[in-house]
């Protein structure tokens, strides 16, 4: 046991959305020996058990501890890897990298980068001017599978891709949360203290009203919050457009505002009609009548929010889906109100309008939209195989588990001439890497709470120390990309962040308001809090098209096709067979993407694999049991797990969750000797199968077929035959 | 490149033997490849053949826990194998590097009274691994004849058969009994079960969930005797913990009950001992005396017989005052304690400790504790053998896999992929019926279904 002086130092976790504040607890080498919530900050929140077991992470005796340089080639799925200086291991990679561009031109260099980055303040912003340094539109991340269907909306509503309306949590009267499970997934694109679900109770408390969209009973769910309307997967699109034909009709439409602010209302007004209640309610499984409550409730709350989530965001139709959710509470005079939706302050909003930026490709045209979202990750296998892309590399992402295609993104990735990754853990996608490059996780490394600017419901920055100096040979993924990008020729930017540490443009946009780095850890709490300015002033601040009106019908949803598929997906979902089995995705309070898949502590028992959850209706007319081995397919690929009754779900929902499967990651003892199935596997891959304009891949709501595994089978594959030792 | 792989046998299926392998897989540097092995073609143990069949909560073990460690590749099933019949201890000592042996309680304590040997009366054990299903005990024939049964004991047991003997058949028809249970308690007669303990209502060796649950039992009152129940805010409660205060307090309340006619009884009987059963052949009558405390040199309340004795007319005795491990061929046992002589997870014998064996569970430290309990018990005795291998104590003396070995002796061995089709073949069947399983209850039927 280490000694029994500690102190305490004010840190925050960097999982997800809340930064949730927490104190590290330090003994006397310096070490942290525990993670535990800070109640006096001002923001109340309080950390789940995933940032409090973080430690695991932290002292995962599996990670990367030093550069290092893959020996032999990657079509060995095992890696030979050798340690070498960092010197060596950036020199040889920056030549590598040039040798490329200089051969193929910048834009055959990929940039990947991951969700971790998200919650790394600095790499988060000098990610996007190492990918202006070295000129390359093949940018790919997260936002593909998580939410471009919103930014690429909210360009066109708004005119700027980050414009997304938050609920006014704290003092709305009703809330409908599409496809979202705040309880367990903490919120997106809008940080909320986290109060395990005490703010969803309150809203019920004083006399307000929660309904949940989702084809699972979800565990936000619960007698003191709000009742879930058990959605068909896939469908909420036609829900929501139903409900705004039922506002309208209803006379819920605040014609002032929409003279005032909006334009082409008409048209949408137009596009909702399409959809009325009795032609939606077969598709969604909500039958009319409980649609037109819903709308009743909607209008007669003195203030009310509609959001929609990633379950949305993933269905194929994320795009018009915001679109009329953010049309709802708009005409419904909900928007930029009290208890509505409204724009968070941040210390600086950084909306800028944005276009596409369209290139040639050897898949047609592709365009990083709004001049934000990146390249879709549907079409990456054919990048690669045709020769558009020969380099990549990837900072903390693991796309062989995080898009589509496992298997064809590996055999993709195994042409590449190069690639360069720097990362926590030897991932899958690591493995692969000709040099791989060891990070600091975030109790190793100063920042501040930074990707929440702007979402936050109690808007504040907040700075964190180091708390614990990196160990053996891990630098921050800022200054590695500083590096690398040097690599790639001169720039004044990225020496000049190595001179201030990577801070030096976070300081400029800090000092809007009179704030510096400096100055915030010297407050309390290293936290300053930012004054909300009236929600109101949505009007005012939250609409960047030249003319200042809200854009109720984009022509491009038209131009681009959007529209026309609506309508052929819906007669298709008509026509569909009764017992249609559809794959949505689940998060759990134990995994987070692959992040956690090494944390012994989160994997034992049932943790240790990815089983199919399906209802008992389901279940007994396939002939499955609890537990029983069974392969999961559809013309995209196939796993094979276990299955889990569970009958939150509806009939003809099944569903199972993302960031397993890391059987080629042998470094990761826990998580290789336990991969559970890559759903990924199962999602849609190639160019027809993302969403236009917004090229959100296609996440849930994917047509599967189950299959019990003969025993027999499965046994004999499955046992180990013992040789002599 | 490739490490070394320690082999290691289990003997035992249950919650011991699985909390074991689990602990051995967790260690992430060192590979071990476990093979299982189990007297039954079924595993988990008491958790199948003892957990109560209205109690599926306490089964999820198994589908949470048990089945996901179960099916990990390091680890083969030999079910229908047992150690001592178709191998012998030596051996298994000699092809593993460690031997863990997680048989649990195999008997249990007798009461030791005249009129024992009477039919009629039975242990408690033998009464649960009957209504469960357990292919030993299937045979067995419980008259239910008689209007009241008395079951000597105060633990959870006591608690689950007094349960299972009242409770209305209906509910009994939703879980996975055993059918013959379910026809007997069909014609069962049993109005009344009394259960004796023979120390005061402080000292009850039930746990609070089990007790309370009686409550939520339909058709059935609970009747507590007693006069001398205190107050939960008494003097005599002065030094007892929260959990007796709560036991207290459920009691009391089942005191203060108002009986509803034609319900069925629970009779809780404190400081009562059974000195005799009566009867012509057969269990007719009880006589029970009444005891009182005395405290003894180490503390402890201990009852003491009065004089007062009473009758009690009673069909079925059921003791339920303890399990006991049985003696394994070839391994050291302690009869005090009724497990196999160790020492903190060591088998040791009278020369010292016998390199490379081990015990897990109930075997270990006597028949005490829930299923969890056994997790810990189980870090304890793997600490060891990764102790005994480091030190390089633990090691086997063949390289040869058992497996051919064990197939000569035994070929009706049902390994995993039999266990499944047993496993597929029994919810099948409960599906049906809307239970969540049928179980199959005898060797031959478990094997038949096991072939396919």
């Amino acid at each position: 046991m280490s000694s029994v002086i500690t102190t305490e130092k004010e840190t925050f976790c960097r999982i997800c959305e809340p930064y949730c504040p927490m104190l590290a607890e330090l003994d006397e080498q310096g070490e942290v020996t525990k993670l535990k919530p800070n109640p006096d900050h001002p923001c109340k929140g309080t950390p789940c058990n995933k940032g409090l077991s973080w430690l695991e992470v932290h002292n995962d005796p599996d990670r990367l501890n030093f550069p290092q340089k893959r020996r032999n080639s990657r079509i060995e799925m095992q890696g030979d890897f050798e340690r070498i200086s960092w010197e060596q291991a950036l020199g040889e990679a920056g030549e590598k990298l040039r040798a490329v561009r200089d051969k193929y031109g910048p834009q055959s260099i990929a940039v990947f980068f991951g969700n971790p980055i998200g919650f790394n303040s600095r790499p988060l912003l000098l990610v996007g001017e190492l990918i202006k340094h070295i000129g390359t539109p093949m940018v790919f991340n997260p936002l593909s599978q998580d939410y471009s269907n919103k930014s690429y909306a909210a360009g066109e509503i708004y005119g700027a891709p980050t414009i997304y309306p938050a609920p006014d949590l704290y003092n709305t009267d009703y809330l409908l949360c599409v496809g979202g499970n705040p309880k367990v997934s903490h919120w997106t694109l809008i940080s909320v203290p986290n109060d395990n679900g005490k703010t969803l109770k309150n809203i019920k408390a004083r006399g307000g009203k929660v309904r949940f969209v989702n084809p699972r009973k979800i565990e936000s769910s619960t007698g003191e919050t709000g009742e879930t309307l058990l959605i068909k997967p896939g469908t909420d699109i036609y829900f929501l457009a139903a409900l705004l034909n039922e506002v309208i009709s209803k006379g819920g439409v605040h014609t002032d505002l929409i003279e005032r602010y909006g334009k082409y209302s008409d048209e949408m007004m137009a596009f909702a009609a399409r959809y009325p209640a009795d032609r939606v309610a077969e598709v969604t499984g909500i039958s009319a009548e409980t649609l037109r409550d819903v709308a009743d409730e909607l209008l007669a709350a003195k203030s009310a929010a509609v959001y929609t989530a990633t379950g949305v965001n993933q269905g194929g139709q994320g795009t018009l889906a915001y679109w009329l959710a953010e049309m709802i509470n708009f005409v419904t005079g909900n928007l930029g109100k009290e208890g509505g939706t409204y724009l968070p302050d941040g210390f600086c909003r950084v909306d800028a309008p944005g276009e596409d930026i369209t290139i040639p490709t050897s898949v047609g045209p592709l365009a990083l939209g709004q001049g934000y979202n990146p390249m879709p990750a549907t079409v990456i296998p054919e990048l690669i195989e045709n020769g558009d892309i020969r380099g990549a590399i990837f900072i903390c992402t693991n796309p062989l588990f995080s898009m589509p295609a496992e298997d064809k993104l590996r055999k993709a990735f195994e042409k590449l001439e190069i690639m360069v990754a720097t990362d926590i853990n030897p991932t899958d996608t690591v493995e692969m890497c000709d040099y791989v490059l060891p990070a600091t996780d975030w109790l190793e490394r100063e920042d501040i709470n930074f990707f929440c600017n702007g979402m936050q419901l109690r808007p504040y920055v907040q700075h964190t120390e180091i708390m614990v100096q990196p160990k053996h040979e891990r630098r921050d993924d800022w200054w590695t990309i500083c590096k690398l990008a040097l690599e790639m020729g001169p720039s004044e930017l990225f020496e000049q962040e190595i001179a201030q540490n990577g801070f030096a443009t976070f300081n400029q946009m800090l000092a809007t308001r009179d704030l510096s780095i400096e100055k915030i850890s010297a407050m309390p709490h290293r936290t300053a809090m930012i004054e909300q300015s009236p929600k109101e002033l949505f009007f005012e601040k939250g609409i960047l098209h030249k003319d200042g009106k809200i854009n109720c019908y984009p022509t491009v949803f038209a131009e681009s096709g959007l529209i026309e598929r609506c309508e052929t997906i819906f007669q298709q979902l008509q026509n569909e067979p009764p017992f249609a089995l559809k794959l949505v995705s689940m998060r759990t309070i134990h995994m987070h993407n692959s992040w956690l898949s090494n944390m012994p502590m989160f994997r034992k028992g049932i943790l240790s694999d990815n089983p199919l959850n399906i209802c008992e209706e389901d279940a007994d007319r396939l002939g499955l049991f609890n537990g029983d081995a069974i392969r999961v397919y559809n013309q995209y690929g196939s796993v094979e797990t276990c299955v889990l009754i569970n009958n939150d779900l509806r009939p003809g929902a099944v569903a199972m969750t993302h960031g397993f499967g890391h059987k080629s990651a042998q470094r990761l003892k826990v998580a290789s000797a336990k991969p559970g199935a890559n759903v990924n596997q199962l999602m849609p891959t190639g160019a027809d199968t993302h969403e236009p304009l917004s090229y959100m891949s296609w996440m849930t709501a994917v047509p599967v077929e189950v299959e019990r595994i003969t025993e027999s089978a499965a046994d004999t594959t499955r046992e180990r035959t013992t040789t002599a030792a | 490149m490739s490490q070394q792989t320690y082999r290691v046998a289990i003997v035992g299926s249950g919650p011991a033997a699985l909390y074991a392998a689990e602990q051995l897989l967790e260690q992430r540097e060192v590979d071990v490849a476990i093979d299982i092995f189990e007297r039954l073609p079924t595993p988990w143990g008491l958790v199948r053949a003892g957990v109560a069949p209205d109690h599926p909560e306490k089964k999820l073990v198994i589908d949470r826990l048990f089945e996901f460690i179960f099916k990990r590749p390091e680890i083969r099933f030999f079910g229908n194998v047992e150690i001592g019949k178709h191998l012998r201890h030596e051996e298994l000592a000699a092809g593993y590097d460690g031997v863990i042996y997680a048989t649990g309680a195999n008997s249990d304590t007798r009461l030791g009274v005249p009129g024992e040997e009477l039919d009629g009366c039975f242990s408690a054990r033998e009464f649960v691994a009957w209504y469960n299903g357990h292919p030993d005990y299937s045979h067995l024939q419980f008259d239910l004849s008689g209007k009241r049964a008395v079951v000597v004991g105060n633990g959870n047991v006591a608690i689950d058969v007094a349960r299972i003997l009242t409770m209305p058949v209906g509910e009994l028809e939703k879980t996975d009994i055993a059918d013959h249970a379910l026809d007997a308690l069909r014609s069962s007669n049993i109005e009344e079960v009394v259960l004796l303990g023979r120390r005061g209502h402080l000292q009850g060796a039930f746990n609070n969930p089990e007790l309370e649950a009686l409550e939520h039992v339909p058709g059935v009152d609970v009747i507590v005797e007693a006069d001398d129940l205190p107050e939960p805010n008494e003097v005599v409660l002065d030094d007892a913990g929260w959990e007796t205060r709560r036991k207290v307090v459920t009691l009391a309340r089942f005191a203060t009950k108002q009986l509803v006619e034609g319900n069925k009884r629970i009779v809780f009987r404190f400081l009562s001992s059974p000195v005799e059963l009566l009867g012509d052949g057969r269990v007719e009558q009880v006589l029970v005396v009444a005891n009182h405390l005395v405290r003894d040199d180490s503390g402890r309340l201990q009852p003491r017989a009065t004089e007062k004795e009473s009758l009690l007319d009673a069909g079925l005795l059921l003791r339920a005052i303890g399990y006991r491990g049985t003696p394994f061929p070839g391994l050291p046992f302690d009869e005090r304690l009724g497990v196999i002589a160790n020492s903190a997870g060591r088998v040791v014998e009278a020369n010292g400790v016998m390199p490379g064996v081990y015990v897990s569970g109930w075997i270990k430290r006597g028949a005490q504790g829930v299923i969890g309990s056994n997790k810990k018990c189980a870090r304890d005795t793997v600490r060891c053998f990764f102790e005994d291998i480091a030190s390089g104590v633990a090691t086997a003396k063949n390289a040869a896999d058992m497996r051919n070995l064990i197939e000569q002796r035994q070929p009706h061995v049902v390994d995993k992929a039999a266990w499944h089709r047993i496993n597929y073949q029994e919810r099948k069947l409960g599906r049906e019926q809307h239970r969540p399983r049928v179980k199959l209850t005898s060797i031959d039927s478990l094997l038949s279904a096991a072939n396919g």
